[in-house]
């Protein structure tokens, strides 16, 4: 080997290094002329759309009461637009689907108990289900260059911003009027009925105004989700109508008051849920998982009307800028998520 | 006198691989110093002033913890912050802001991240000072000199004894362990030096020069003498001899 050739290996591993660890990857949207069929299938439809592989190994904290989900994957993204819509394929490696989301389970003596495990922090990572992530920038500070870094703030010795916490970290954004687009899919609580959770991050840091500080949910006009459980939190409050157990979530639409009829071991529902209306339900997902792998499609406006739309949503109103986002993905974790560093970055192909 | 290349197989072989590890460690801690001061240039005076004879803080908030800082001015704050002597007062308006949105997350003794850096905690004012004063902080001085002394000190002397054993005219055995035992002292005594001037950053560069290079010819010539004729080393073939 030339001593030129040496020092240009040289030079290119460095370059590699240097760039590898600050500069993030592009996702191109490719323009398409008919609308991906969301079936949580992907397949040759998205053929034309360029995938993005991004390693996800980060995790924000370890929780004391055993975790054992992932704790690195690989999340391939592919876009798609038309003059209306951004679609996304989303894949990403988890090993189990998780489903079993706090769900009631009947005891030997008859009384029923809502299975949980809890750690140290207020959170479950056992009986939890699989989520997944996506953040966009509206006008964050830092986002662009930091990603999801810029909305988070991990607690120092039990406090967060100068207020005890026991929770390992908070989402906020650190100036007011600055927001966060967050694209939260949930595989119990809005999976079953084809949909992403649209909500959003602000700069609140008072917990007695926010339970969640900064994160919360858009604007909405009805549906959602609650806890299925009784006024004296003794038992579920409904069940399916059909009267079978073994379902981990209920359709509202679906739900009748609870009679017990059941077995020992018996399990019903620990959620009931119900589409979005309004701008909290802006975005339609399908989403499947088969082989240790989930596979979601997605779709939003580009531009939406709702209520507060301007600061809740990331608005695809110029199809030549570039929009900064990040991914994550939990594994059967309330707040536990694998994520990466830096930031993605979205642009629109003619 | 006995020639590397009168090593059986066996010897010749050990002596190649240490070489290579060397020479691979040498490429290492290279990428290392240019990852370190973000820097595509091996001789970045600006980088090294910045790592060794300024401030740890902003040396690294330029430097490999670039991309977490929101922005360059969070930056240039802080180093006003550190011209004017650490104001209190600044620290409580500016840089524990700064500090909590670019560093805190990892920089805690009781972070929980993957990355968490719990030994250095940038969390109190008195934290931040000590990793903001000119130079290396001592616990990294004395932790850099312990290793470096030792670890570089001990392969210049494996080196130089091998060495000895090629061909290679007397002149040049003594000359090159020489230079690379200087550069070795040069480039510690920078790292001294480096708390109280930013000319030492020249005794870094000129040092980690004379000391590496010294390293890797060493590491290339004993090598090369192992298994090559090399015209320079001036061995005659005859001259080989098994023992």
């Amino acid at each position: 080997m030339t001593s030129k050739s040496f020092t240009g290996l040289m030079a290119g591993a460095i370059a590699l290094t240097v760039a590898g660890a600050a500069a993030g990857q592009t996702l191109t949207s490719v323009k398409t002329g008919s609308a991906p069929v969301l079936d949580g299938a992907g397949g040759a439809e998205w053929s034309a759309a360029e995938p993005v592989n991004v390693a996800v190994n980060l995790t924000p904290y370890k929780p004391n009461n055993g975790y054992e989900g992932i704790t690195q994957s690989t999340v391939t993204l592919r876009a798609m637009h038309d003059d209306a819509n951004l679609y996304m394929l989303i894949e990403w490696d988890d090993p189990t689907q998780s489903l079993a989301r706090f769900p009631w389970v009947k005891q030997a003596d008859g009384s029923w108990k809502q299975s949980k495990n809890i750690d140290d922090t207020g959170h479950d990572n056992t009986f939890y289900e699989d989520k997944f992530a996506v953040l966009w920038d509206v006008n964050a500070r830092g986002f662009d260059k930091k990603g999801c870094d810029a909305a988070c703030h991990m607690a120092q010795d039990g406090m967060v911003n100068g207020i005890a916490d026991k929770s390992p970290g908070r989402k906020y954004t650190t100036r007011p009027g600055q927001t966060i687009d967050m694209w939260h899919w949930k595989g119990v609580r809005t999976g079953p009925i084809d949909q992403i959770d649209d909500q959003f991050i602000d700069d609140t840091t008072d917990p007695t105004q926010n339970a969640g500080w900064g994160r919360k949910g858009d604007s909405r006009t009805g549906g959602g989700y609650s806890n299925n459980v009784s006024e004296d939190k003794a038992t579920p409050a409904v069940m399916p109508a059909d009267g079978k157990p073994g379902a981990y979530w209920v359709e509202k639409a679906n739900a009748v008051p609870f009679v017990d009829s059941f077995a020992a071991g018996d399990i019903l529902p620990g959620i009931v849920i119900s589409p979005f209306e309004g701008s909290r339900g802006d975005i339609a997902a399908v989403a499947n998982w088969a082989d240790g792998k989930w596979t979601m499609e997605v779709a939003r406006a580009l531009v939406t009307t709702g209520e507060n739309a301007e600061t809740q949503d990331v608005q695809f109103s110029d199809l030549s800028a570039e929009y900064p986002f990040g991914v994550a993905v939990f594994d059967n974790s309330q707040i536990n998520h694998v994520y990466h560093e830096g930031v993605l970055t979205l642009r629109f192909a003619n | 006198m006995t020639r590397l290349k009168q090593l059986e197989t066996g010897g010749r072989l050990a002596v190649s691989l240490f070489c290579l590890t060397v020479l691979f460690a040498l490429t290492a801690s290279i990428l290392l110093v240019m990852y370190s001061t973000a820097s595509s240039s091996l001789v970045d005076h600006e980088a090294v002033k910045r790592k060794y004879a300024q401030n740890m803080m902003t040396g690294a908030m330029w430097g490999s913890m670039y991309e977490y800082v929101t922005e360059d001015e969070s930056i240039h704050i802080t180093q006003r912050w550190i011209d004017a002597g650490f104001p209190r007062d600044l620290y409580e308006s500016e840089v524990k802001l700064i500090m909590a949105e670019d560093c805190t997350n990892c920089h805690s003794a009781s972070s929980t991240m993957t990355k968490a850096i719990p030994s250095i905690p940038l969390t109190t004012y008195e934290e931040v000072v000590a990793f903001s004063t000119q130079g290396l902080p001592d616990g990294k001085l004395l932790k850099g000199l312990h290793f470096h002394l030792f670890g570089i000190g001990s392969a210049l002397v494996i080196l130089g004894v091998l060495l000895a054993f090629t061909g290679l005219a007397p002149l040049w055995k003594a000359l090159i362990p020489l230079a690379g035992f200087a550069g070795l002292w040069l480039d510690t005594a920078g790292w001294i030096a480096g708390r109280v001037t930013e000319s030492a950053a020249w005794m870094i560069i000129g040092g980690g020069a004379l000391m590496n290079g010294a390293l890797g010819a060493m590491a290339l010539l004993v090598l090369l003498d192992c298994w090559v004729r090399v015209p320079l080393l001036g061995e005659a073939p005859q001259a080989a001899r098994r023992v």
